[in-house]
């Protein structure tokens, strides 16, 4: 419609007259910031303009950066360096190019500075009525716009006061205010009309009558369903599907469920499952041995992957649990015993459940299925997220500590961050040389390692260490700071989710780690006296090297210090024997 | 999650398990409510200090019948289980 397309118009100028109302605020009250902002812009289109840049002015914008001072001196040289090339190119023609570092100087010179922009913005907005009314009208007009330009909108332009706001600051006529707001009329009666299309033709929406007679049918009550679930199938139930998801149950044997006490998972199946998903699902499991009564309450397994619960709930996992029988099978994993001890790693994403099949079998860990244990760790940890990261930590820790997650594999469903006191404590008693952080108990005539309270329990001292801030002392931790490390950080986390590459093993500085290789335990370097995973170190070197990040004496450094406690005088002589052996230098 | 509030589990347990389990297994979770509540009470009964840890690292122990639970703790002295649990849940391990 013309008057949509004017309203549109209207709403681009407000905004652009809004953006100029931000810079001459900006240019009254902060004339600093004002010129930040410039000096950002002009740097973020060409590094050069930093020849036009007075050194005062840079350097005090570094004092400014919530970083070490350390690294504003760093920073402040590095910038200072840069400037006197290009400058040098301009005046002498010389053809200097700015080296990885430098650029990285750059860019974090920027970031930095817009970080503290977007602070001080965000202060002020804070605190400054006016600029508040300023963003606040601004961002009204950006809502509406984009509901108006988007296609298939499907929210009703319901903000009037902000159209009668936008209408008074553009000074628009009453004629031309009329006919738009007519328009908007219009423009709502067809989202609603479609809405109401949609509904009819997905044939949601069931009344009480209908629920309680298909319900009744099946010998159950729909009124002593809880409200909430009565209220959700009369608004999202398909009559159809659920006279066919009645009959499926009935039909594969699945048990009568309570409507009381289990009304979410009727609900649920009702509305999500389908007779197909039932009937694939019971007869895979009946191939293989389950028993339809022992999964009948996985209800994920009858819902298809791509449905979402209440708009933002992932629980469908039929796809998945096709695909993790089809896994654990060529595991060599028994689907009955699985199903009677730990159903729902049948449910699990099949991606983690691949994932930490293969990590497991890499770290050379697998534990024997026992028909008449309570339950099962090896299954147990195949729902952690934290495999890798565990294991690593785990037999670094302490000599020891390869047997106790041998013998207890569950210790890898936690994760690190909840657990850094008991390692701190582990890590002192290796240190110390004891073993007095484990106990032994006889199970089956097999001894088998357990953790002492006073290393397990937050609250208990240990040998001086009752919380993070002790632990570091007494440890003597040094704190490890790489010029790169956020960037490492994050590709360390990634790495947990891809395999390493073979051609890792061909560098010449993996081969001269060889020379490390602890002559007990194949999973370990002994580099002077430090356990090391070797696996660790291998998955993040390769993952930085995978980033063009490798072949640097910081980045095997952190592959190797990674989560590792460490004293000053131990990763000092780290990289004395790193630099030697490998012949890697630093990042120049 | 918020009824395990009303016995004692902290926010922390239920934050971390909110950020552990995939939505698949806090959907069995919440379908299997009425038999966590009843094994959490049984836990609760023979002093079991440690139930936050059980639900981060043993989650399955609170989808089995807990007349099953009952069956297997009385085989073994339950006072030195308790102990032992308390001081590390993998001894569940052993059991």
């Amino acid at each position: 419609m013309t008057e949509q397309k004017e309203l549109i118009n209207i709403l681009k100028n407000a905004i652009n007259d809004k953006k100029n109302d931000v810079k001459d605020y900006n240019n009254r009250l902060d004339q600093n910031l004002s010129r930040k902002m410039q000096l950002m812009d002009t740097l973020k289109q060409d590094v050069n303009e930093i020849t036009k840049l007075d050194m005062n002015e840079l350097n005090e914008i570094v004092t400014l950066f919530p970083i070490p001072e350390e690294d504003k001196a760093s920073l402040k040289k590095e910038l200072d360096i840069i400037k006197a090339l290009l400058t040098l190119n301009q005046t002498e023609k010389t053809n200097y190019t700015l080296l990885p570092n430098q650029l990285e100087a750059v860019t974090k010179f920027i970031e930095y500075l817009e970080e503290y922009i977007e602070k001080k913005n965000i202060e002020k907005q804070s605190i400054d009525p006016e600029y508040n009314h300023i963003m606040v009208l601004t961002n009204k007009y950006k809502d509406l716009l984009s509901k108006l330009k988007k296609p298939n909108n499907t929210e009703l332009i319901s903000d009037i006061d902000t159209v009668l706001q936008l209408f008074q600051e553009n000074n628009i006529g009453e004629d031309e205010k009329q006919a738009i707001l007519l328009s908007l009329i219009k423009y709502n009666q067809e989202i609603i009309e479609k809405k109401e299309t949609e509904i009819n033709n997905q044939g949601l929406g069931i009344t009480d009558s209908e629920l309680k007679f298909i319900f009744a049918r099946y010998g159950y009550n729909f009124y002593k369903l809880e409200k909430k679930y009565q209220l959700k199938l009369k608004k999202e139930g398909n009559r159809k599907n659920i006279e066919e998801v009645f009959y499926a149950i009935q039909k594969e044997g699945f048990s009568k469920l309570n409507e009381e006490s289990s009304g979410l998972i009727l609900s649920t199946l009702l509305l999500a499952s389908t007779k197909e998903s039932i009937t694939t699902i019971t007869s895979l499991a009946q191939k293989r041995g389950i028993n339809i009564t022992t999964i009948e309450k996985l209800v994920s397994a009858y819902i298809p992957n791509e449905y979402i619960y209440d708009g933002k709930y992932r629980i469908g996992r039929k796809e998945d649990f096709q695909k993790n029988v089809s896994l654990l099978v060529e595991h060599g994993i028994s689907i009955p015993y699985v199903a009677e001890k730990e159903k729902e790693i049948l449910i699990l994403t099949n991606k983690r459940l691949q994932e930490n099949l293969e990590w497991l079998e890499r770290y050379g860990l697998y534990s024997e299925e026992t028909e008449t244990s309570l339950l099962d760790d090896f299954l147990s940890a195949l729902k952690s997220p934290y495999i890798p990261e565990m294991i690593d930590i785990w037999i670094e820790s302490h000599p020891l500590g390869l047997r106790y997650i041998k013998n207890n594999l569950t210790a890898l469903s936690t994760n690190i961050e909840t657990n850094k006191l008991l390692f701190h404590k582990l890590h002192l008693s290796a240190t110390i040389g004891n073993n007095e952080a484990f106990r032994l108990i006889m199970s089956n005539g097999v001894k088998k390692l357990l953790l002492r309270k006073e290393i397990t329990n937050d609250d208990i001292e240990y040998q001086g260490i009752h919380d993070m801030e002790s632990a570091k002392r007494v440890n003597n931790q040094k704190e490890i700071h790489l010029k790169m490390e956020k960037k490492y950080q994050r590709i360390a986390k990634e790495s947990l989710h891809h395999a390493i590459s073979s051609t890792i093993f061909d560098y010449p500085e993996i081969i001269s780690l060889d020379r490390f290789s602890d002559s007990k335990e194949s999973l370990l370097y002994d580099i002077n006296g430090l356990r090391i995973s070797k696996l660790k170190v291998l998955r993040i070197y390769n993952a930085l090297c995978e980033q063009n990040l490798g072949k640097t004496i910081d980045a095997l450094l952190f592959a190797i210090t990674y989560h590792k406690i460490l004293t000053e005088e131990e990763y000092n002589d780290l990289v004395i024997n790193i630099t030697q052996t490998t012949g890697l230098e630093e990042i120049i | 999650m918020k009824f395990l509030l009303e016995y004692g589990i902290s926010k922390e347990t239920i934050e971390e398990l909110k950020a552990t389990l995939e939505d698949s297994t806090i959907f069995y979770f919440l379908c299997s409510k009425e038999n966590v509540k009843q094994v959490i009470e049984y836990l609760k009964s023979i002093h079991v200090e440690v139930i936050d840890k059980l639900l981060i690292n043993r989650l399955e122990l609170f989808f089995l019948p807990v007349d099953k639970i009952k069956e297997c703790f009385e085989a073994y002295n339950i006072e030195v289980l308790v102990q032992l649990m308390n001081d590390d849940i993998n001894v569940l391990n052993n059991i």
